[in-house]
């Protein structure tokens, strides 16, 4: 595990009165490393607040300037103006400096707290025209931040034992965007590179994947899913998760598109209540579609009319309206089940 | 030396004919050719309207503050209303007399530092912050005063409105001048002890 340097998670609160009381109220936030590398989070109901966006800077940078006039200047004919301004050199000085003055004048409770944090993960996109030194287009950008984040989304939702997850800047001449961590969780990150090694062999793991209870299983299929997207960058040539130094990569994004059927192809089992007849997929014409209740839960049976018992097993639906059936066949996705066989429920009790 | 050529003291008088204003007093002189001072004096015809003269400076050549150059400016150094003589429209009518005998001097900008209500009322009367982030300030002390003054709101509603605060432009009236409460300005003299001072300008070229 590697530990990164210093940085200061900067805080600033301010208290709220209403006739209920008072509230103190997070109203930003930055992670700061020195005075030129820092990084916003969003904090609830004032996300990046420009205003108190704009008094970090000035701060951090030692560029907070104020001028004012004395009480008692005031009543004079010309009085002299007199201006506040921050001295120090360091920003945890500067930090300090500031605080009396944010107190007063802007109502806010600066807090820095020191903290170390761990390289967690990179996610590496390489590409012709991904490059930040020569500028990306936008909607690469988007594309490329929007992946990163619903990749470690995918992790963070399953396991909770990386603690605050936050965004670094991505790394120039590239478009590597690292994450660091509060803690690590070596457990995770095997089965990211777990992940990665099966996408690459053709060979997920589906019994892992769909294990119940399990959050590591969870991750697995939730990281391996939402790499699928990544196809939707056009100029991507290679992908790479970079864990503890290493890349891990992916180079023919041919095998994303056969992820589904890896994941779900089990055959499966199980009884529901008939619940409706959706009729034909309109992208899969031969497909025909009934939902049925499971357990509390939807399952969509698929029906292909090529099937050689497709007459029979839509006969068995029709008749058993809002009645409980067995089916088995083989997932396809999370809810479908490519059906081969429905019958009527015989209950053994 | 003479300085009148940069603005007569005719024409400093001018801006004070407004129907508000019955007498006018004006003591100007040359700090040299380059620079005019100005204090001026005025009643409704019973009392002076300001606490003490208001003082302006006219430079021949000065840096502006609206881009990076130099240019004719109007320094307006002090104006202070006394509190009976204020929300009359008085700084309005000034202010449109201002344009135009300025225009008609070939002044290139009016440069104010605000003090007080003088933050949001210049505002309000076409006047721009010199450094964006000084709005930005504004906009953060606002949210404190707005904060602890309005009690009568309740949380949700306070961070609604809140939400909706881009710019001083942003804030509606009754939350920063209240009927029966401590303006804005009053507010941060009373917090602070002390007048914060925001550069402001105004092109007149």
């Amino acid at each position: 595990m590697k530990q990164t340097q210093q940085r200061y998670d900067l805080r600033m609160y301010m208290d709220m009165n209403s006739e209920s009381g008072t509230e103190r109220l997070l109203v930003f936030r930055a992670i700061v490393i020195d005075h030129e590398t820092f990084y916003y989070i969003k904090v609830p109901n004032f996300g990046i607040d420009e205003s108190y966006k704009q008094l970090f800077l000035d701060i951090i940078k030692g560029d907070f300037r104020l001028k004012y006039y004395d009480l008692e200047d005031i009543g004079t004919v010309n009085p002299e103006s007199k201006e506040y301004s921050i001295t120090a050199s360091s920003v945890i000085d500067r930090i300090e400096e500031s605080k009396e003055i944010m107190s007063s004048l802007f109502g806010i409770d600066i807090t820095s707290t020191s903290m170390a944090v761990n390289d967690m993960i990179s996610f590496r996109f390489d590409g012709h025209d991904l490059n930040l030194k020569y500028g990306l287009n936008p909607k690469s950008a988007g594309s490329i931040f929007n992946i990163a984040n619903n990749l470690i989304g995918s992790i963070t939702n399953n396991v909770d034992t990386f603690g605050e997850v936050y965004q670094m800047e991505p790394i120039a001449a590239s478009t590597t965007v690292p994450y660091v961590s509060e803690h690590n969780d070596p457990e995770a990150l095997e089965i990211i590179k777990k992940a990665i090694a099966d996408i690459n062999g053709e060979c997920i793991d589906a019994s892992f994947a769909n294990r119940q209870h399990d959050p590591y299983s969870e991750l697995y299929k939730r990281f391996i899913k939402q790499l699928k997207e990544i196809r939707t960058i056009s100029e991507i040539e290679t992908f790479e998760v970079i864990i503890n130094g290493k890349a891990h990569s992916i180079d023919d994004f041919k095998k994303l598109r056969r992820i589904d059927a890896q994941l779900y192809n089990q055959h499966i089992s199980g009884n529901g209540i008939v619940h409706h007849h959706e009729r034909y997929l309109k992208s899969k014409p031969n497909i025909y579609v009934v939902v049925l209740d499971v357990d509390g839960k939807e399952c969509r049976l698929h029906l292909d009319n090529q099937h050689s018992r497709f007459e029979q097993m839509l006969r068995v639906l029709q008749e058993n309206d809002e009645k409980r059936i067995s089916f088995s066949g083989y997932k396809e996705g999370e809810s479908v089940v490519a059906a081969d066989m429905v019958a009527s429920f015989i209950s053994l009790s | 030396m003479s300085c009148n050529g940069l603005i007569s003291d005719i024409d400093i008088g001018a801006i004070y004919n407004i129907p508000q204003i019955a007498k006018i007093n004006v003591k100007a002189g040359c700090h040299s050719s380059v620079l005019k001072e100005a204090h001026i004096e005025f009643t409704d015809g019973v009392t002076f309207m300001t606490g003490h003269p208001v003082v302006r400076n006219y430079h021949a050549s000065s840096p502006l503050r609206s881009f990076a150059g130099i240019g004719k400016v109007a320094e307006h150094k002090l104006f202070i209303l006394s509190e009976s003589h204020r929300k009359k429209g008085i700084a309005k009518a000034l202010s449109q007399n201002e344009e135009s005998i300025y225009r008609k001097n070939k002044f290139n900008e009016v440069q104010l530092d605000a003090a007080m209500d003088g933050i949001t009322v210049w505002k309000k009367l076409g006047y721009d912050y010199a450094n964006k982030g000084d709005e930005n300030k504004l906009v953060a002390m606002w949210k404190v005063y707005f904060s602890n003054q309005f009690i009568n709101l309740d949380a949700a509603q306070k961070l609604g409105i809140m939400s909706k605060v881009k710019s001083i432009s942003d804030i509606p009236t009754k939350y920063l001048a209240p009927s029966g409460s401590l303006t804005f300005g009053e507010w941060i003299a009373q917090r602070f002890q002390k007048f914060p001072l925001i550069e402001m300008y105004k092109r007149i070229a």
